[in-house]
């Protein structure tokens, strides 16, 4: 059980990755049955209907700074999955709430606004297991950026006594990108330290290390196997930045389950697609 | 047919608007879908105004309809007393040393006024209010107090501590000992998810999010006039067992919480409505009304 914050800069894919949590119990890996996702609230039912919109066809779902004013816009999201692990069932329920993307980027030069401070109160209280940080970048200057960000939260962290107590996973986004997707394996060593030293060695410093991983996930997955091309289109989406699915028969989303299971039960998660 | 022992509680019920006292109360009147694993036995209104709350209960809330706010009578005294007698499966006691065995069941007799939520926020704002004092002074009748606070209220936290404050200094000032009071901080509206999640943590919840209020209770407890604990409960409950999702749609959401319907009232079951006055009337905690 968890509840569970995701933050990030624009376009990172947040939406998309809980969008493509969401819509789990349509695509055909389900049928494998070791894995079953449940939408558990109904504005969680309204995204996975919407995935379709914004996987298949580049809608933006993204919440805007200028759409939300209060905390009290932003939807909650909650699921449950269900693991199948040899003769026991697990099972995992989580409540995440995903914050405009200004949010974090406003972290990095403090931000007098007062609806901004409410949201990171909101995103340390204690009963907050723990955060989910989705990077994307590493063109010059990116790392600098998000080391700054970090450095903010981690201090804002103290601040609210989570210090110690406060999960972080940290993941790399859009990891079908192919001079990510062999890195995926080891995102740490072969993903944060290569694009994002200085991001990741801030985080080493300042976090305890039981509260910190590392993860790499792409909503978009592969071709396959033995073909480990993106399977996503560059397309003129809403905002112009976003991505659909090449071939949405042979979607295999890699790795979202893995940095949540952590995040909620403080364990490693045994083998995540 | 031999008396069943029973423990009697009067108890005040107060809290902000829209806190969700009135349902909290119908829906413990009206007791729906009741569960045969569940340790309550029956739920039996006594009276005229006992019979008002499941008519409010069935006309309204079972009909997708939200409740009428209530307003705050000129006299304390006016306030409808609501009677429920709540009969149990007993359990086993360790303070009482009872082995309660089978089926051997307990009466929980509760008589309780349901105070509309100007008094917390309003009347405890003015001093030297004669109104104000008479509903203290009805509140010392109590021996025990259930702060229903709507569980999504925490950016109000600080304003409650206030109000909470005051009512407690003004309780105490005006005391006659009464025995042990007891207070329960009842969590409403658990069946969002950010709190259903940890319904079983019930302190960790509130100390979570209402970190000023637990502190002021904290400080009473201290004092050594009375006791204090913890609870969740939602008078609309969840739908489904699987994968349980709040039955309830949403209507509104802000700094004072959330407003809702319930939304399949055939489906209704509340949860955690009975431990906070098990607790009130015992000073024990139940097992089994706390797994809800």
């Amino acid at each position: 059980m968890g509840n569970i914050r995701i933050i990030g800069p624009r376009s990172s894919g947040k939406t998309t990755y809980l969008a493509a949590l969401a819509y789990q119990p349509e695509i055909s890996q389900q049928k494998q049955k070791k894995l079953r996702v449940q939408a558990i609230n109904d504005d969680t039912k309204k995204l996975a209907e919407k995935a379709e919109n914004i996987i298949l066809e580049g809608a933006s779902l993204e919440p805007s700074i200028t759409q939300v004013n209060t905390i009290d816009d932003l939807a909650v999201y909650s699921f449950n999955i269900e693991f199948q692990k040899r003769f026991k069932k697990e099972n995992l329920t989580l409540a995440v709430r995903d914050y405009p993307g200004e949010i974090f980027e406003e972290l990095e030069h403090g931000s007098s606004n007062p609806l901004h401070q409410e949201f990171i109160e909101e995103c340390l209280t204690r009963d907050v297991t723990g955060c989910l940080i989705l990077l994307t970048e590493w063109k010059p200057g990116t790392d600098k950026s998000y080391s700054r960000v970090i450095k903010r939260f981690t201090e804002l962290m103290d601040i609210h006594n989570r210090a110690n107590d406060l999960r972080l996973a940290v993941v790399m986004g859009k990891c079908e990108r192919g001079e990510l997707w062999p890195g995926r394996l080891e995102p740490e060593m072969d993903l944060f330290a290569v694009h994002l030293p200085k991001t990741r060695t801030i985080l080493r410093n300042k976090i305890p290390a039981k509260n910190l991983h590392f993860y790499a996930i792409s909503t978009f997955g592969v071709l396959g196997h033995n073909n480990p091309r993106p399977n996503r289109i560059e397309e003129w989406g809403t905002d112009g930045r976003n991505s659909i699915l090449r071939e949405p028969d042979r979607w295999r989303p890699y790795g979202l389950i893995s940095p949540l299971y952590w995040l909620s039960t403080g364990k490693e998660m045994a083998h995540d697609r | 047919m031999t008396e069943l022992p029973s423990s009697n509680a009067v108890v005040r019920v107060i809290g902000d608007r829209g806190a969700g006292k009135t349902a909290y109360m119908a829906s413990l009147a009206r007791w729906p879908n009741a569960d045969a694993k569940s340790p309550v036995q029956t739920i039996i209104p006594i009276g005229e105004s006992g019979e008002e709350l499941v008519a409010k209960a069935q006309n309204i809330l079972e009909q997708g309809l939200q409740l009428e706010a209530t307003r705050l009578d000129a006299n304390a005294i006016d306030v409808k007393d609501y009677t429920l007698r709540i009969t149990l499966k007993g359990q086993f006691s360790w303070k009482k040393s009872h082995f309660r065995i089978g089926s051997q069941l307990v009466n929980l007799n509760v008589s309780c006024k349901d105070y509309a939520g100007e008094f917390f926020t309003d009347l405890l704002q003015i001093s030297g209010s004669s109104q104000l004092e008479d509903y203290l002074e009805d509140c010392l009748q109590a021996t025990g107090i259930m702060f229903l606070v709507d569980g999504n209220s925490n950016r109000k936290d600080k304003e409650y501590a206030n109000a909470l404050d005051k009512f407690l200094t003004a309780l105490d000032r005006t005391d006659i000992s009464v025995g042990t009071r007891r207070i329960a901080l009842v969590l409403t509206k658990c069946e969002q998810s950010e709190l259903w999640i940890n319904r079983h943590k019930a302190s960790f919840l509130a100390d979570a999010r209402f970190p000023q209020i637990c502190s002021r209770l904290k400080s009473w407890q201290q004092m050594g006039v009375g006791s204090v604990d913890y609870f969740t409960c939602s008078a609309f409950g969840m739908l489904g067992q699987n994968y349980p999702e709040p039955n309830m749609s949403l209507i509104s959401r802000g700094p004072d919480g959330v407003t809702a319907v319930i939304k399949d009232p055939k489906r209704w079951r509340p949860f955690g409505l009975v431990a906070p006055i098990y607790w009130i009337c015992t000073g024990d905690r139940h097992q089994e009304l706390d797994k809800d």
